[in-house]
């Protein structure tokens, strides 16, 4: 079986007695790029791991609706994005009074996170990163980190390229501005 | 090299690498832990008998008739009610006329009086048993007589 074909696993993952074998190929081939993808935004490994479960329990519970309009990346893809967003947004309605910020946290969870290998300016980078506005800081990590083309970045994030572009480039520049400062 | 490297001397000279990292054997056990919460969550999803499933729609349909047909028939009897005054008891008359007696006027009732005139009062047979009752129950009967 050509298992990377996602048309293939689509058709193996609609019949019944090949659908349990058919989400977990589709869960290798996709998990890791999505558990970064998730990890960059709730920085916590824990987080990552609840949020990137309940992407996988989405996708189970829609794959069948999923009719092909967009490729099966990017689907996984918008929908873990949604779900990190959310338990982003779940945190921020926690703190009503906003002494404690979501991004006070996070930074938080960075430098206290035990699975954090990175040296002391990629520390600084990361820390720059969470400083960003939330959408800034998505299109930052996806051109960045995952080298994500805007055409596809667009399709996931439902926005154009020409903003994407320069939501990219106001986050380069206030970057280059944090690293620059001490 | 992106085209931010113009704008971003030291971002470009940062290792584009991934710093964080995940516990051992992390992704070979996640599929397995993603299929168990799926199961998990089908045995605890609350099965509808199939029997409802099928006639839910009808009962939803039979529910919204009778609705409509109650809410018709009280609305019907609310416009067409003749509670007229022929069955409302003495009682409820003074009520009324108490509750609202600032509202009444005075030449309203005279008006009302004269078209339901009532038999002349005839006090000439006031009898000496009456005289005597309100003499013993300490009633100035002369001001009654005079009022009248």
């Amino acid at each position: 079986m050509a298992k990377n074909n996602d048309k293939e696993l689509l058709s193996l993952f609609r019949d019944e007695n090949t659908r349990h074998h058919a989400f977990n190929i589709i869960i290798r081939k996709y998990q890791e790029r999505l558990y970064w993808h998730v990890r960059r935004i709730v920085i916590s490994h824990d987080d990552a791991d609840d949020v990137i479960q309940n992407t996988f329990i989405r996708v189970w519970n829609g794959l069948e609706k999923f009719h092909e309009a967009s490729k099966l990346y990017t689907w996984l893809y918008r929908i873990a994005t949604n779900e990190a967003l959310s338990f982003l947004k779940q945190y921020r309605k926690k703190f009503i009074i906003p002494i404690v910020t979501v991004e006070n946290i996070l930074e938080n969870s960075l430098e206290s996170d035990s699975f954090f290998n990175g040296d002391e300016i990629q520390m600084k980078l990361q820390k720059a990163i969470l400083s960003l506005p939330e959408k800034q800081r998505l299109v930052f990590n996806m051109k960045y980190f995952d080298e994500m083309k805007y055409e596809e970045m667009a399709k996931i994030l439902n926005t154009s390229v020409g903003a994407l572009k320069a939501s990219y480039h106001h986050a380069v520049k206030k970057i280059e501005k944090k690293l620059g400062k001490g | 090299m992106d085209e931010s490297s113009n704008i971003s001397p030291r971002l470009t000279k940062i290792k584009r690498g991934n710093p964080y990292s995940v516990p051992e054997n992390y992704f070979e056990e996640l599929p397995g832990r993603i299929q168990e919460a799926i199961h998990v969550q089908k045995e605890t999803e609350p099965v509808k008998p199939f029997t409802f499933r099928f006639i839910r729609p009808q009962l939803a349909v039979a529910a919204s008739i009778i609705a409509f047909a109650v809410i018709g028939y009280f609305g019907y009897k609310l416009i067409h009610s003749d509670n007229s005054a022929s069955e409302l008891t003495s009682g409820e008359i003074a009520e009324y006329v108490e509750y609202y007696s600032s509202e009444i006027e005075e030449d309203m009732f005279i008006e009302m009086l004269e078209e339901n005139k009532l038999p002349e009062a005839d006090y000439s047979d006031l009898s000496d048993e009456i005289i005597t009752y309100l003499v013993d129950e300490n009633i100035d009967y002369q001001s009654i007589i005079e009022i009248l």
